[in-house]
């Protein structure tokens, strides 16, 4: 954790707390819980629920940046190298399925177009779409044998990230908020980036059933305000507003001395403060000219073919430092948005080729970025990256160069935060086209990732309807396995 | 893959690698129990020991043994750890069949063979082949420990009857209390009853005016205008506050406010949701059926059975077919392919059951899509019965005539005035037009040129996408206006000559035209790149079907070498034909088709000329048909229409034996001779006339549900199966149906067994002819149906918005997972009061809000505070914050801006000055102002929104456009109600403006002073113009918007 958003918690805090002292708030503790944003956690709302203080045990990741590669990438033209599928283009599949795809798919296999090659003492075998992720393959920890239900891309990323491929259940950064709390005083900690929207979405970073106080801040890359109303008004000075939030909070403070019995109403005098901070904190930790010409050259900010994409993850690595806790970026467009709608970039149909390759040369050397810069700052021991898309795509061919849908077995792979590094996991078939061996669920992945945030996926539950859900709804193991 | 406990909630599909999912139906357990080895060698015991044991016990005891099921970590009900549990197998048969290893499930599971254990990994070959031998040498087992019994939960339905919430409606007396006077009615007695066993004393009543802010945002979401505000408390009348309160219950305001209240339970949305997110522009007419619904005190039992079965018990009705919105409103997939259409519909209906089960029963049946509910009385069975009464609801975009009555009313005038002029029409054809018509075709007769091969074509209609075509004598059609190319012509014709065989395009030279014609070109050029011909019947018939034959060049006056005629006729728009470098010539061509063409009662010719690709049209044309068989002539005469076809149709009557006397042949030999005869037209034009002005109902596209087959639309592709069957599923799961599902509903909410089948049949016993009116009788029965459940769901609904927490806290759930009722007898009170007073919402209304309870102020007791901290025997009135949709109508009503038109769509804007209720609800686009204050997502029934306080409220309060438009609005009104110059400071009675308008109060002296210095400080700074004096007291009011008191309610 760098210094900066501690520095600030530090600084504010008490002045919170005189804060109240001189409004003649006797609510004391209450007050600080909710000041810091925790009025609905596991641990004290729904508290049926929470048995266990959190977090269950020491985390080995404080933080995670998810880069959701929109649209789904093929395993088979990325970090699945199968030698029988180059070896068999044009020939049958052997067990190709009819139901794995969403459209017809030739039941053919179509051989990688790419070049392949093994990078790193892990001798990874990694395609030539990644020039500058393949430097850091001993780091990075493989899933090769990652499956789901949902074969479509809003139900799959649904279910990816909330575990149903449905609306209305909370995705795993509003389960975080709720859990943990924020680890800042002036932020969301729950932060979602995108350009066009992905295909489901804000249904897919939804807070479902959870108290909206856990919902994801979605920044979208094309307005020209990230935030809204974080602005003052023309005419107004963070000085005439402060006096006027004096007078705000003196006569909210008389109000709420009246009605003792409603707690909620010392929390809304709190947030009046913390939005307060926010309008100068959040343009501050967004602010990207504070960055150094090397660190834009390194994420390519100004390159056309990944620009977008490298702000957003230079934007996350600030957003990171200063305390927020889970970020996802939702890979745009690529630049020449070939061969894919602009909400599924990856989505490769008619040439997989042409398509990965532009999608390749959108993300590859901002995320690459992302790594280096983070493990320099000594931020990748504790924060966790997470690669890949909603799933998969099929070994055989469609239409000819393009690949459809293919839930059936897809690779993540996730580096820093308590993962081993250099390691892969599970496999596919021969042919890369199911999940064979060591197969994880998504159910297994959240049992993981919460398990390195310190956290039982069994014990984290809301109750809703009558019911406690989880995350991992009635399922999921914890793969130790992956941990380092 | 691991191995899953049974999900309780639906996860159709999800686990490929269960053995739950396999077929229930094998049983050779049992049979295979007995073939098993009778009595083991030493070698097969040690076989067993040593290769089979240490691999179950390593791989397979944590989830399949006694022990596991003692941790309540069992899965599959499976136990491996005795020879009876392999033999009994889980849920779906035997794990081990001694000697076949085929029905040995066990063995397909360690080969991976479509489900998959141990979840970790597959197991080595090796140890696989070991299990082969063990079961092909009888699968000798020592292990003789009894079966561990597993408590397989089967519904107990008649003991299910009995929960609190299921029970039929028991009579309930208030009971006595010991404070005499304070009651004003028998709920307060229940109320003070339960105060005084626990040692307190409720509050005072509070001052008028927090009552009437109270009641009126309880009873319309909004403020009470000053005005309003100060007639109540000018009203010294004992029943000032019950005229108050009837005034507000007559109040349109009050559907508004309660209606969304509803919308929340029922999921309401406009748009599908999922990828695209397609609008659904007829949803809004649910939404507006809802707020007419609780407007006119509709009973509640006929709000739940429009909203179920509104379509198939008035069909037609506007108000019945908009009320069916409710089956349909959730959200649905926009991306459909075939292999997804069957999982998608069993998601619709479990969206339907899921969402009647939380909104009108209380129940979370959701849950029991997969076997049956953990807690409750709820069958696997109940929820396949519930949704085959569903199972052929569809939804659809209904054209909907909202006022037949005035529909009727126009028509019936219309009819009127229509008759004479048919009555004078009728006079004419029998009378004159026998006559006309022989004198016309002899004068006629020199014109024709009997021996053409070729009949002019009169065009019907001419229309070009860009160019205007204009009809000139002689059948010509001339281009004009914008000719520019790249233009498609269209022409129609009318004919009844048959068969046809083939057409002549006469390509006419133009002096107007920039070239002199033919073409549209400078040159005179043009170049034709497609030409379709469609044949459609004049008289429809089941036999006769639009054709579009296939078309072959046959002659042509000229044409450029690459640019044939045949290059028109060929269906690539890329090429086409031209004659380059001839202005002012006049071109021909003959085209025939592959098959003749022509129908019985006529043909209607549509003749489509595309000139693609940037190239331009022709200036003047003109066709002609032929039914020889080789028409190949450029050059002749063509023969005049009218003649041929007056002849034809004549004939064809002739053959038919009829005559002008039949209408329809009278009409069309008009259509012809109206062309030349002016007293034909007029008669004809007559008729016509009146006949263009037939009153047509205003149709509106209604959202709602219908009975159909399975018609999934998606974005990219529709999907149709015929079936409207519904299959029992198998743990919820596509693939593993068992057998047809019998329409019928959760057996423990009605009154016996045998109500079932009374609830799907009529008065007469015959079965009904739907089963979603069954459906809708199970709803409201208070008899024989869940009637007394879903009065109780309701009445606390209605407690839990006005107290803002229900009797039952879980407004949603009365099941056995919801809380415990505060006042079970209260509730059961107001279920009956509910079901005597027909079903009236607002009679319940009115009796909670007219309470002693709802009256009370805000005054903590120390007993009450000690006794009852979380205020659960309601000893005070607790703030409650207001929605985000009252919170954004109060500041439009404060404001003055508020625009109280109802119905319709008002848009995705927060700034239209609509009510929050209007605006639209689309699932990919929330209204950001009201998602910040807790707006549920429309995706699932909510019954208790949340509350939560965060920093974005803050900030939109603070900083929202829409905040302070509504500050400088009321600013604006006050200094112009009090009618302050423009350039004087606004003053304290401006202050006190303001603070009545956003606060329903005067401001005490020393709130007044504060602002008085706030006011006086922004006009220093502001300046003293009328914009500064404006400024500074549009600060004020942002600033009483920002206080705590503006948003939360005593």
């Amino acid at each position: 954790m760098s210094g900066m958003p501690s520095r600030i918690g530090e600084l504010l805090l008490p002045a919170r707390r005189s804060f109240l002292r001189d409004a003649g708030l006797g609510f004391g503790g209450l007050a600080l819980a909710s000041l810091l944003g925790e009025e609905s956690r596991a641990n004290t709302v729904g508290g049926v629920s929470a048995a266990r203080s959190l977090p269950h045990h020491p985390p080995k990741a404080k933080r995670v940046i998810w880069l959701f590669m929109t649209g789904a990438p093929s395993q088979v033209d990325t970090w699945d190298y199968k030698p029988e599928l180059q070896a068999r283009s044009g020939q049958p599949l052997p067990g190709a399925d009819s139901q794995v795809g969403f459209f017809q798919t030739s039941g053919k296999c179509l051989a990688s177009p790419f070049t392949w090659a093994q990078h790193g003492s892990s001798g990874t075998w990694v395609s030539d779409l990644f020039p500058h992720l393949s430097k850091h393959v001993d780091d990075m920890c493989f899933i090769h044998s990652m499956h789901l239900r949902a074969n479509n891309h809003a139900p799959a990323a649904m279910e990816l990230m909330s575990g149903f491929s449905r609306p209305g259940m909370p995705s795993m950064g509003a389960w975080l908020d709720y859990g943990l709390g924020s680890m800042n005083h002036d932020l969301p900690s729950f932060v979602v980036m995108h350009e066009r929207k992905p295909r489901g979405d804000d249904q897919i970073w939804s807070a479902g059933f959870l108290p909206k106080s856990h919902q994801a801040l979605a920044i979208d890359a094309r307005r020209p305000v990230a935030i809204d109303n974080l602005a003052l008004r023309t005419g107004h000075t963070l000085d005439s507003q402060r006096a006027q939030l004096d007078l705000l909070a003196a006569l909210n403070a008389e109000h709420a001395a009246l009605r003792p019995t409603q707690a909620d109403l010392a929390a809304r005098i709190s947030s009046f403060e913390l939005a307060y901070r926010m309008q100068t904190a959040a343009p501050e930790a967004i602010d990207l000219a504070q960055e150094s010409k090397l660190t834009h050259e390194l994420y390519g900010t100004e390159d056309p073919k990944c620009k977008v994409f490298a702000k957003q993850c230079l934007t996350a690595r600030r957003l990171l430092e200063r305390g927020v806790r889970f970020i996802q970026i939702f890979a745009g467009r690529n630049a020449a948005g070939d061969g894919a709608v602009d909400d599924v970039p990856w989505d490769g149909h008619n040439n997989i080729e042409t398509n990965h390759r532009e999608c390749g040369l959108a993300t590859d050397r901002p995320a690459a970025a992302l790594l280096a810069d983070l493990k320099a700052r000594g931020l990748l021991d504790d924060t966790l990256v997470i690669w890949g898309g909603e799933f998969g795509r099929t070994s055989d061919s469609q239409g000819g160069k393009g690949r459809d849908h293919n839930p059936g077995g897809f690779t993540i792979w996730m580096a820093g935060g308590g993962v081993k590094p250099g390691y892969h996991y599970g496999s596919t078939d021969p042919f890369g086209y199911k999940a064979v061996e060591n197969k994880v669920h998504v159910n297994d992945l959240h049992a993981t990732l919460l398990h390195l945030l310190g956290i039982d996926h069994e014990q984290l539950t809301y109750r809703h309807n009558g019911r406690n859900f989880r995350l991992t709804d009635v399922g999921g193991h914890v793969i130790h396995d992956l941990i380092a | 893959m691991q191995n899953r406990s049974a999900p309780s909630m639906p996860r159709p599909g999800q686990g490929r690698a269960r053995f739950g999912i396999l077929a229930a139906g094998l049983s050779l357990g049992l049979l295979g129990a007995a073939q098993a080895v009778a009595s083991p060698t030493p070698e097969q015991i040690a076989f067993f020991e040593t290769k089979i044991r240490p691999v179950l016990a390593q791989h397979c005891y944590q989830c399949h043994s006694a022990e596991a099921l003692r941790a309540g970590k069992l899965k599959a009900s499976l136990l491996v750890d005795s020879r009876a549990g392999m033999a009994k197998g889980g849920e779906s048969g035997a794990a081990v069949v001694p000697k076949n290893k085929e029905e040995s499930l066990l063995l397909a599971a360690l080969k991976y063979d479509g489900f998959e254990m141990p979840p970790a990994g597959k197991l080595p070959d090796e140890v696989i082949a070991d299990f082969e031998t063990w079961i092909d040498m009888g699968a000798p087992d020592p292990r003789d420990e009894p079966l561990a019994t597993i408590d397989e939960r089967t519904i107990d339905v008649e003991q299910g009857r009995q929960h609190w919430s299921y029970r039929r409606l028991a009579p309930v007396s208030p009971p006595e209390v010991k404070t005499a006077g304070w009651a004003k009615n028998d709920i307060d007695r229940f109320i003070l009853a339960k105060q005084e066993e626990a040692g307190i004393t409720p509050a005072p009543e509070a001052a008028k005016a927090t009552l009437a802010r109270r009641v009126f945002f309880d009873l319309t979401g909004l403020p009470p205008s000053p005005d309003e505000l100060k007639a109540f408390l000018d009203d010294a009348s004992p029943d000032a506050y019950d005229k108050l309160v009837d005034r507000l219950l007559a109040s349109p305001q009050f559907g508004e406010r309660w209606a969304r209240h509803w919308l929340d339970t029922v999921r309401f949305g406009e748009s599908s949701g999922y990828e695209f997110d397609g609008d659904r522009p007829g949803a809004h007419h649910y939404r507006d059926w809802v707020i007419k619904a609780l407007n006119a005190d509709l009973p509640y039992d006929e709000f739940l059975r429009m909203q179920v079965a509104g379509d198939l018990i008035k069909p037609g009705d506007y108000d019945a077919t908009a009320a069916t919105g409710f089956l349909v409103a959730g959200p649905y997939p926009g991306q459909v392919t075939a292999k997804t259409v069957e999982p998608i519909r069993y998601d619709q209906l479990d969206d339907m059951v899921a969402t009647l089960g939380s909104s009108v029963l209380g129940m979370t049946i959701g849950c029991a899509r997969c076997h049956d509910h953990k807690y409750d009385p709820i069958g696997h069975r109940d929820y396949y019965a519930m949704i085959a009464c569903l199972g052929k609801a569809v939804q659809r975009d209904a054209d909907i005539d909202p006022d037949p009555a005035t529909t009727k009313q126009k028509r019936d005038a219309w009819l009127a005035e229509r008759a004479p002029i048919a009555a004078a029409h009728e006079r004419f054809r029998r009378e004159e037009l026998p006559g006309r018509i022989a004198r016309w075709l002899a004068a006629d007769a020199p014109r024709q040129v009997a021996d053409s091969m070729w009949l002019g074509l009169d065009p019907q209609t001419a229309h070009a996408a860009k160019a205007t075509l204009l009809e000139e004598p002689g059948d010509v059609v001339a281009a004009s206006g914008r000719l520019e190319g790249d233009d498609t012509y269209t022409l129609t014709f009318r004919t009844h000559q048959k068969p046809l065989t083939a057409l002549r395009l006469e390509a006419l030279a133009s002096p107007s035209a920039p070239g002199g014609g033919p073409g549209t070109g400078k040159d005179g050029g043009f170049r034709l790149s497609t030409v379709k011909v469609t044949a459609a019947p004049l008289v429809a018939a089941p036999d006769r079907k639009p054709v579009t034959p296939k078309l072959a060049a046959v002659a042509v006056t000229s044409e450029d070498v690459g640019f044939e005629f045949a290059k028109a006729l060929d269906g690539d728009g890329a090429t086409g034909w031209a004659t380059v470098g001839q202005p002012g010539k006049d071109q021909a061509a003959v085209l025939a088709f592959d098959k003749p063409i022509g129908f019985d009662g006529g043909t209607l010719l549509t003749v489509e000329l595309k000139f693609e690709a940037k190239q331009h049209g022709l200036a003047r044309l003109r066709l002609a048909a032929s039914t020889h068989a080789t028409a190949t002539d450029l050059a002749s005469a063509a023969a005049p229409q009218a003649g041929r076809e007056i002849a034809a149709v004549l004939d064809t009557a002739r053959a038919m034996g009829r005559n002008l006397a039949d209408e329809t042949v009278a009409q069309e030999v008009m259509r012809w001779l109206a062309r030349f005869d002016a007293v034909a037209a007029k008669a004809a034009a007559d008729l016509a006339a009146i006949d263009a002005k037939e009153p047509k109902p205003t149709l509106l596209k209604v959202y709602a549900a219908t009975n159909g087959g399975w018609v999934i639309t998606g974005n990219s592709q529709a999907v149709r199966s015929g079936s409207q069957d519904v299959f029992v599923l198998a743990r919820g799961e596509g693939g593993r149906k068992k057998g047809k599902a019998a329409p019928g509903f959760v057996l423990a909410t009605i009154a016996a067994d045998d109500a079932e089948q009374k609830l799907l049949s009529g008065p007469d016993a015959t079965p009904l002819p739907d089963s979603r009116l069954g459906l809708a009788a199970f709803l409201t029965d208070v008899s024989q149906g869940s009637g007394p459940l879903a009065a109780r769901v309701i009445v606390n609904r209605l407690w839990h918005h006005h107290f803002g927490r229900g009797i039952v806290a879980t407004p949603n759930d009365l099941g056995t997972q919801g809380d415990p009722a505060t006042h079970p007898e209260l509730l059961e009170w107001l279920a009956n009061r509910l079901v005597e007073n027909r079903w009236s919402l607002k009679s319940i209304h009115r009796l909670i809000v007219t309470t002693a309870t709802y009256r009370q102020s805000g005054a903590v007791s120390e007993t009450g505070q000690a006794k009852d901290p979380d205020n659960k025997l309601l000893w005070h009135r607790k703030p409650t914050r207001l929605e985000g949709e009252s919170i954004r109508d109060a500041l439009l009503a404060a404001s003055g801006t508020l625009d109280s038109k109802m119905y319709g769509r008002a848009g995705l804007d927060v700034k239209v000055p609509r009510r929050s209720v209007y605006l639209n609800v689309k699932r990919s686009e929330p209204i950001g102002f009201l998602q910040v204050f807790d707006q549920p997502e429309p995706v699932q029934p909510v019954g208790a929104r949340g509350v939560a306080t965060v920093p974005t409220q803050a900030l939109a309060m603070m900083n929202s456009p829409f905040v302070r438009a509504a500050a400088e609005s009321l600013a604006k009104r006050a200094r112009t109600t009090l009618a302050i110059p423009p350039a004087a400071a606004s003053g304290e009675t401006a202050i006190d403006f303001c603070f009545t308008a956003a606060l329903s109060r005067q401001p005490s002296d020393t709130e007044r002073d504060k602002f008085a210095q706030l006011l006086a400080a922004r006009e220093q700074t502001a300046g003293g113009d009328a914009a500064g004096r404006q400024a500074a007291l549009t600060d004020v009011c942002h600033l009483i918007f920002c206080l705590n008191e503006f948003v939360y309610v005593d």
